[in-house]
């Protein structure tokens, strides 16, 4: 009889052990969430419910400031760090009480003017990378110094210093570091590979300098981070075909420089599009489809390279994001208003205003999930 | 520089000291003083030589052309010399008529 019951109390102990599991993990998944993330002027930042369509929260970004442009959040959706003070410094603002924890300037001393044009945070939270352009102020002229990529541990506190800064080329533009911490990209002439930790140059992909037959050197401007659901980075490009006359329709053709940031895979291809500014195009979790934007939004094949629809948009957008599921189209950038699209059919769905109209100019739309 | 002409004294100075060779490699300065991160026309044309790339309306591309500094010639720099010009304007198709010209401070 002893061994009976003993055998019935661990079988009810199991059981209820695998109901707790069973409990935490249906509640975690209940809570993380999906939300957007958007600056507008001049210094305001907004947590978007996309699903409910909602404005759940608005924050004030310490300055002073006049036009948030560049923030990546942490990993967990906790705090998220934005590019203040005319893009001299950087802060931190936790998104549950609104508080800045961090702040970090990026001046070296108060004869040096720095201007931060690239920003990303490393896959586990804990450091934050910073491109910098530095100008020294002599008494009768300025000097221009060599640019740096300065990292910060996102811990620092609200007087945080650089703990290790190394050198990078100039005319860098965007940050991003591979999923397994690795490799900081940076996209600026040419596309480099970074050992984040000692800030050796590993690697860079010919772009600007590439050697291709019958193309001129690409033109490209991309400065948003938008691989949230994929970690798969694109950016269009433009280029000429030398052995056409300007004048030939088919003279000028749109590409897609392509970065997977979880194989490292780097890649460029020409898409058979009719030549159009876009400026910015996101992947579909699907991985076949990708959106594009500016006047228009185009819904692109990955496969075939061919547009298989498009529709005109109310006023110029510069970005398009995509939710998790895939379903629905986000645009922003430029004004005050973000629509929605259904991906598959491209009808418009909705749209949400922000709160007095201010405009977002160059702020991405970053994806973040939470609870 | 073998296709740009002097054209004032500033500038002949400066073409004196690259045939001197007292210059080292131009770099655009991106920080200070009529900041610029590039030397794209404007709003007149867009890359083919069109209209019809460019943003639509033109105050949709204001502030996020302006603020990184990508135009200073065309307006204020808000990075350095006017940091607070567009300060009470954050709606560029709203407030427009709140922008104001600036001018050089005796």
């Amino acid at each position: 009889m002893a061994v009976l019951d003993s055998k019935r109390v661990m079988s009810r102990a199991l059981v209820i052990c695998l109901g707790l599991i069973l409990n935490q993990s249906v509640a975690g998944l209940a809570l993380a969430k999906e939300y957007l993330l958007t600056a507008a002027k001049p210094d305001r930042l907004f947590m978007i419910d996309m699903g409910a369509r909602k404005i759940v929260r608005e924050y004030k970004i310490p300055g002073p400031m006049v036009a948030p442009m560049t923030f990546v959040p942490s990993p967990d959706g906790k705090v998220v760090y934005v590019v203040t003070n005319h893009e001299k410094s950087i802060t931190g603002i936790d998104m549950d009480s609104g508080r800045e924890v961090f702040r970090a300037d990026t001046a070296p001393a108060f004869d040096i003017r720095t201007k931060n044009f690239g920003l990303e945070i490393s896959p586990d939270g804990k450091e934050l990378y910073s491109y910098d352009v530095l100008t020294q102020l002599h008494a009768d002229h300025y000097e221009v110094l060599d640019p740096r990529i300065s990292v910060f541990a996102s811990d620092g506190g609200v007087q945080a210093k650089a703990v290790r800064s190394f050198a990078a080329p100039r005319r860098i533009h965007l940050l991003m570091m591979s999923t397994d911490g690795k490799s900081l990209y940076a996209l600026g002439k040419d596309f480099y590979t970074f050992d984040p930790q000692t800030g050796a140059l590993l690697d860079t992909y010919p772009f600007l300098h590439w050697k291709r037959p019958n193309l001129s050197p690409p033109d490209l401007l991309n400065f948003w981070p938008l691989w949230d659901q994929t970690m798969i980075f694109r950016s269009l490009y433009t280029v000429a075909r030398t052995n056409l006359p300007p004048t030939d329709p088919n003279a000028f053709a749109i590409g897609i420089l392509s970065l997977d940031l979880k194989s490292g895979k780097m890649g460029v291809e020409e898409l058979k599009i009719p030549p159009e500014v876009l400026f910015t195009i996101v992947t579909s979790p699907n991985r076949r489809d990708a959106f594009a934007v500016f006047n228009d939004l185009v819904k692109i094949d990955l496969k075939t390279g061919k547009a298989v629809k498009r529709v005109d948009v109310d006023h110029s957008y510069y970005i398009a994001q995509i939710s998790g599921d895939g379903r629905e189209v986000y645009l922003g950038g430029t004004m005050c208003d973000i629509p929605i699209y259904a991906a598959d059919t491209l009808e418009k769905l909705d749209q949400i205003d922000l709160p007095g109209c201010p405009d977002m100019g160059g702020s991405p739309l970053k994806i973040i999930r939470r609870e | 520089m073998t296709h740009l002409k002097p054209l004032n004294k500033k500038a002949r100075l400066i073409s004196r000291a690259i045939d001197e060779g007292h210059m080292k490699e131009v770099s655009a300065m991106q920080t200070v003083v009529g900041c610029t991160a590039s030397t794209d026309p404007g709003w007149e044309v867009d890359p083919f030589g069109t209209l019809s790339s460019l943003c639509q309306p033109m105050e949709a591309d204001l502030y996020g052309c302006a603020d990184p500094c990508w135009w200073p010639a065309q307006v204020p720099d808000t990075i350095n010399t006017y940091p607070n010009w567009n300060a009470e304007a954050a709606s560029g198709q709203n407030d427009w008529r709140k922008l104001e010209a600036v001018f050089p401070k005796d």
